[in-house]
């Protein structure tokens, strides 16, 4: 059986840092949800209430 | 004390207790808001910095009982992912099929010499995990497999998803790696769109935050890859006697000190129900397997332990969340028309204060949800945000603006309600929270009529499609206190997978 090449050991390493990187995306998304709801809440405050 | 003030003393108890009630029902929404705020939180706790390259010799083992129309893609599929060809087996193990499984599956072994095996039981219909050890059994017995990936054979792999799911087994601390099963039939109609959202929120989002945790409540049982040291320290065999065998594996993995993974971008497309009826009939399956864990593992709820998280309160509030929520919607329905009767003032702030909670919660969950598979965010926001029924969505947005429905709309045509019509829609809504589970009970019956191929959708779309879950939780209730039938009822699948 061989051994995995050296070239396909990079390429999943470079994968595994490419998909930790994209994982940082959660924060932006998160944010965005959360400024949507405050802006909810504002207009709820400001013309509802 | 006088009369009156035991009176006085028992009313205001009273009040307190069916305040109470309402709160119950803003607990699980509470929960769920909890869990997608620690969604960002996997951006920096996660398993990628201790995964590693790792390519171990994998056995894909995929139970079929007359799988004809799609065993021969899948095994061809299995045959082309980006992993090391001579790492990969795959093994079918038939469970007496009567179609012409065998024949597909003897002229896939000749196409792939020495990487398929077809295994045959010839009494089947014991049940999926059954047949799983049926293959469990051959394979540990040889000493070629390092890891064995438990599917469907339905399932259609994305090239690379094996290998990022191999990854997190360069620790020797992980036992098994969970994937992201994604809804992926070509002709979506609207019950696939509801579960391709479903399956965003409670994979993407809510699996993301269990590795926050520490602690996993499922493997996806069509895409889970466990270690064969796991396999080995549960048994070597997937448990049997309950109707979720997918969880128990995960339980009694964790509970050998074992650490579970989801991984995110490892993506499978999976068929699923396409109708009430076929969604039910599954669902029904897991969520009495829900209850024959919770009984199982009574003694680990709430019970910190230093060998693993299930015991977390924070996994069990949202263990019980899910499980008990059926009981907080009409606990909060009863305190809400309780309120109405003694003191209705103070019932309308209640009821103002749960679904201001609840709305804000689950906008924050949708918006969270939506993005994180943009495909089928895409295709299924109109789902996501209908969720809880149209008739939900509306009392939402009265309980976030109040007077924009009932005042101002009817305004919009001359109208204004009297206050008979006021108390009528106040008291609708206050039952609705409950009474929505009855009526997808009534959609189910619908659609086997002949009015309910286009009426049964737009009840769904009306009542909503978690509380048509909250339902099915209702019936697993009842079906395990009768102790009925529990025979295993396969999910018909056809092969509309995108390829």
């Amino acid at each position: 059986m061989n051994e995995p090449t050296r070239l396909e050991t990079e390429e999943a390493r470079r994968e595994l840092r490419r998909d930790a990187r994209r994982e940082l995306w959660l924060i932006p998304q998160s944010v965005l949800a959360l400024v949507i709801v405050l802006a909810v809440v504002w207009v709820r405050q400001a013309f509802f209430v | 004390m006088t009369g009156a003030g035991v009176m006085e003393v028992l009313y205001n108890v009273l009040v307190v207790v069916l305040i109470v009630f309402v709160a119950t029902g803003a607990v699980p929404v509470v929960t769920a808001a909890f869990h997608f705020l620690m969604v960002p939180l996997h951006a920096v706790i996660n398993h990628y910095r201790r995964a590693d390259a790792h390519f171990p010799r994998v056995v894909v083992l995929i139970p079929a009982w007359n799988e004809a129309p799609v065993i021969g893609a899948t095994v061809d599929r299995l045959m082309q992912l980006s992993y090391p060809v001579d790492r990969l087996r795959v093994c079918v193990v038939d469970d007496a099929s009567t179609d012409d499984t065998p024949d597909v599956l003897a002229a896939k072994a000749l196409q792939y010499p020495g990487q398929v095996i077809h295994l045959r039981r010839e009494q089947g219909g014991q049940g999926k995990a059954h047949t799983l050890n049926h293959g469990l059994e051959v394979i540990l017995a040889d000493d070629w497999a390092e890891a064995v990936l438990i599917t469907d054979a339905d399932v259609i792999f994305t090239p690379e998803s094996l290998e990022k799911m191999t990854r997190h087994l360069a620790d020797p601390r992980v036992g098994a790696v969970s994937a992201y099963i994604a809804e992926g039939s070509r002709d979506r109609n609207y019950m696939t769109r509801f579960i391709a959202i479903e399956y965003v929120l409670s994979q993407l989002a809510a699996r993301r935050a269990q590795n926050v945790l520490g602690a996993q409540a499922c493997l996806a049982g069509g895409a889970q890859l466990h270690s064969r040291a796991n396999l080995e320290a549960i048994g070597g065999r997937i448990p049997t006697g309950t109707l979720a065998e997918d969880t128990v594996a995960t339980f009694e993995s964790q509970l050998h000190g074992r650490k579970m993974v989801f991984e995110p971008r490892a993506v499978v497309l999976a068929e699923e129900p396409r109708t009430i009826d076929g969604l039910w009939k599954q669902r029904l399956r897991w969520a009495r397997g829900n209850v024959q864990v919770s009984w199982i593992y009574r003694k680990v709820w709430f019970r910190p332990h230093r060998g693993h998280h299930l015991g977390n309160i924070a996994f069990g509030l949202s263990w019980f969340s899910i499980f008990l929520l059926p009981f907080a919607m009409v606990l909060s329905s009863v305190g809400l028309i309780g309120l109405l009767l003694l003191q209705s003032d103070l019932a309308q702030l209640v009821f103002r204060a749960l679904w201001v909670t609840a709305s804000v919660s689950f906008l924050f969950s949708m918006l969270v949800g939506i993005q994180l598979d943009p495909r089928i965010g895409r295709h299924s926001w109109r789902e996501a945000f209908l969720f809880p029924g149209l008739v939900s969505f509306v009392v939402m947005i009265a309980a976030l603006f109040p007077g924009l429905i009932e005042v101002w709309l009817p305004s919009l045509f001359g109208l204004k309600l009297l206050p008979v019509g006021e108390t009528i829609l106040t008291v609708f809504v206050y039952v609705w929270i409950s009474a929505a589970m009855l009526a997808a009970w009534g959609a189910r019956a619908v659609e086997k009529t002949r009015v309910g191929r286009w009426l049964s959708p737009l009840l769904i779309y009306l009542v909503g499609y978690g509380p048509m879950l909250c339902a099915i939780t209702v019936d697993s209730y009842i079906k395990e206190w009768r102790h009925a039938d529990a025979t295993w009822i396969k999910t018909e699948k056809v092969g509309r997978v995108l390829g």
